[in-house]
């Protein structure tokens, strides 16, 4: 090679060594795109830095996503739907008397989609209309891998062990914490730096808070400032300039250390308390009974357990039947049930809660709003305290495979409600401070449900899973991804089975599509090998649906 | 590669077969890959093609050191143990020989984590905002201990109060700039000045030492 290329740009030195695609007949366009990707893909400037938010939310265990971001028949009545174990509302059966699950849907009147139900049970009246604007549901989802904790970290890192989402926005972060990990999907956690996010914990007393255990980098004593100190500090730096040490980066985390240090500590930990209070207060709502008609009838719904040694010595065996079958329905884990009078009193106004979701949610808008973070990665966990019986408790699974239906649609419906509850504030919380547009939200899970057809709980839907994206590059509501009836006797009919997808080659939607949809609105290097776009983007700031075929959410008989 | 295959080639037919197969969008690579070949020496502003990043000690050095300055009574600072510990913030990936530490150092063990963070844990850290934070306070809380301090004012002088001259606050210096050129005069100069303010008793040298362990620079191998 002659002496003159060793000063080459990187960019110089990959046009040269391709100059000979020219000879092999490839054309200067097709030549050019080469050049480009290599560029890109080897050689990427991950100095850029980023005004982008990515918040992702996972539901460990797997929850059932239908009565959340999978509707099953968004196009209404024209989707065909039938499922004998599976509904996303209880009401009161007319030949029993007794409750029973149904399938119904929330119709979004702007989209004019059939949504699950919680998306109309906004405890405020009316429905989340707010959120449902800038919503991009994504169904039919082939996990592929039935594992908990290897599908969960899939979500942030499709190739295992490889680097994960919220770490490549991490390594293009300009804010003083990178990026911010709660819970297990904190493992997923990979950055191309090798930096690592702040881990916390939602543990609160009136000493602590997730918001100090972040600021205790900063929170020792103010630094020394006086203009002696100042005179000499920049001493060093022009030392060290001298000596060819100076690192722009050590200089610049310095200035944005002691800066924050001059803020206080005080200023961030006092906003704990009264955001902490608001959406305490938002999920307290949420566990009432108001605006509930979406989801559940508003009369007595009465399921009365009873238990076999009792019905095993009745006559009428179709009594007994029914009865094995509501059993079913009422189940909270392998050997117990509930046992209320009224299944509307299975949600504690008092007791029930999310476990850590308010202080989930406080923490992640005063790291983001206040510029703190940009990158929060975190688990929820399910919901507690409903009522068993009159005087007892029970904690509702999330790994329901021993949950009767009837109580998987209530319980399940007022979780999610809590959760879009918080979700929604959180977004008013980001458009009042101009940051919404710059934001992804995403909810995952390592997979979905797939329903017995006895109601008698589900198990791992892994070939057919969803994810949400709330962000505000999304201007309308769009659903995608093709779903088909399962044909076996143990979950026959439809609860999200993957279908293939023209967008996606025809074959099912993957988490590799997903990831790589939200690297592209985050604007940083996709992390799987691979992928399809389900967004596209008209004008490189905003998403909006594909075109045509391409935005398809079909529901595929086979 | 490419002059190779155009070893070969008349003038003519070189710049024929340029044209055809424009890869590049500037002349400039066009008359580079001609220059053997007689063109005109077009001369270029010759960019960097490769990034140099400096390597920042890791948390095992910076502990190495600090206990060097400060003697062994620092180890017991409780934020020292954390800094050990904060793979994350400070870099220094696991080692499987301190696993054997077993409990008598809890905070070495970490290569039998299953995390991505831990097992990813760079080689070499990076400057960030945490590792600065946490730096500054280790340096305040390090410095505030009167027998850290006495440690570290004894490797300057014999007395307990060092002299305030250009000598003294050169081994100052030198107690975290190891191995790099000595300091120029104004910066001597400005520790100097902010000696005499405190009337160079142990409270100023408290403080020179602070400054120059807040300066940071001296983490850059």
């Amino acid at each position: 090679m002659s002496k003159k290329s060793t000063g080459l740009t990187r960019r110089e030195l990959l046009s040269q060594s391709v100059k000979g695609l020219g000879l092999l007949g490839i054309s200067s366009a097709l030549s050019n795109v080469i050049v480009q990707s290599i560029a890109e893909s080897a050689f990427a400037q991950t100095t850029v830095n980023s005004s982008k938010k990515y918040i992702y939310f996972s539901f460990d265990s797997g929850p059932p996503r239908w009565f959340f971001d999978l509707p099953l028949t968004p196009q209404g009545t024209a989707d065909t739907f039938s499922h004998t174990g599976l509904g996303t509302y209880v009401g009161k059966s007319s030949t029993t008397g007794n409750a029973e699950v149904f399938y119904k849907t929330y119709k979004d009147p702007v989209s004019g989609y059939h949504l699950p139900p919680v998306w109309g049970a906004n405890p405020k009246g009316d429905a989340f209309s707010e959120l449902l604007q800038h919503s991009f549901f994504i169904r039919g989802i082939d996990y592929e891998i039935n594992n908990h904790m290897i599908s969960r970290v899939r979500n942030q890192a499709p190739v295992v062990g490889g680097y994960s989402i919220a770490a490549q926005l991490a390594d293009k972060s300009v804010s003083p914490i990178p990026a911010v990990n709660a819970g297990s999907i904190g493992s997923a956690f990979k950055s191309k730096k090798g930096i690592s996010g702040v881990d916390i914990s939602y543990t609160t007393s009136v000493t602590t808070n997730p918001i100090q255990r972040v600021m205790e980098y900063f929170s020792g004593a103010k630094p020394i400032q006086d203009n002696l100190t100042e005179q000499s500090l920049k001493e060093f730096d022009r030392y060290a300039t001298n000596i060819g040490l100076a690192k722009n980066d050590l200089t610049a985390s310095k200035n944005r250390s002691d800066e924050l240090i001059k803020q206080g500590v005080q200023k961030f930990t006092s906003l704990w308390a009264p955001t902490l209070k608001k959406y305490e207060d938002l999920i307290k709502e949420s566990m009432k009974t108001t605006n509930t008609s979406s989801f559940m009838e508003d009369v007595v719904l009465t399921a009365p357990f009873v238990p076999e040694s009792t019905y095993m010595l009745w006559t009428d065996t179709a009594a007994k039947n029914l009865q094995i079958a509501l059993n079913k329905k009422l189940k909270i884990s392998a050997t117990d049930f509930i046992k209320i009078n009224d299944l509307r009193g299975m949600i504690s106004e008092a007791t029930t809660t999310i476990p850590s979701l308010a202080a989930t949610f406080a923490t992640i808008e005063i790291l983001i709003s206040q510029g703190l973070t940009q990158s929060f990665t975190t688990s929820l966990s399910g919901l507690v305290s409903l009522n068993k019986t009159s005087t007892t408790k029970f904690n509702i699974q999330v790994d329901q495979h021993d949950t009767g239906s009837l109580v998987s649609t209530i319980g399940t419906t007022y979780y999610y409600r809590a959760v879009l509850s918080c979700t929604d504030e959180l977004v008013r919380s980001f458009k009042s401070s101009n940051i919404f547009k710059d934001t992804v939200i995403q909810f995952g899970s390592e997979f979905n449900r797939n329903a017995r057809v006895d109601g008698s709980g589900s198990d791992h839907g892994y070939l057919g899973g969803s994810t949400l994206i709330i962000s505000g590059m999304l201007n309308k509501t769009s659903v995608i991804g093709n779903i088909k009836n399962d044909k076996s006797a143990t979950y026959l009919g439809w609860w999200g089975l993957a279908a293939p997808h023209p967008a996606t080659n025809n074959k099912p939607i993957r988490i590799n599509d997903v990831a790589l949809t939200v690297c592209a609105m985050l604007g940083v290097s996709n992390v799987s090998n691979n992928g399809r776009m389900l967004l596209r983007s008209p004008d490189g700031v905003s998403y909006t649906s594909l075109a045509g075929e391409n935005e398809q959410s079909k529901n595929i008989t086979v | 590669m490419p002059l190779a295959l155009y070893q070969n080639c008349s003038k003519n037919q070189l710049l024929n077969q340029e044209e055809s197969a424009d890869l590049s969008s500037t002349s400039d690579e066009y008359h580079q890959i001609h220059t053997d070949h007689g063109l005109p020496n077009i001369q270029k502003a010759e960019t960097p093609g490769v990034d140099f990043k400096p390597i920042l000690m890791d948390r095992l050095l910076l502990h190495s050191l600090f206990v060097d300055i400060f003697g062994d009574n620092a180890k017991l600072n409780s934020q020292m143990k954390t800094l050990i510990s904060d793979k994350a913030v400070f870099g220094g990936i696991c080692s499987i020989y301190d696993n054997f530490k077993g409990s008598s150092q809890p905070e070495k063990n970490c290569a039998n984590s299953a995390s991505a963070s831990e097992l990813g844990t760079t080689y070499h850290p990076q400057a960030n905002v945490l590792r600065t934070g946490k730096i500054n306070e280790l340096c305040m809380s390090l410095v505030s201990d009167p027998k850290n301090l006495s440690y570290a004012l004894s490797k300057i002088s014999n007395s307990p109060i060092p002299e305030n001259n250009s000598e003294n606050i050169k081994k100052l210096f030198k107690l975290f700039y190891r191995e790099k050129p000595d300091p120029h005069q104004g910066l001597i100069d400005s520790l100097s000045f902010i000696l005499k303010k405190s009337n160079s008793d142990l409270n100023g040298w408290a403080q020179i030492l602070t400054v120059t362990c807040v300066s940071s620079h001296w983490q850059v191998l």
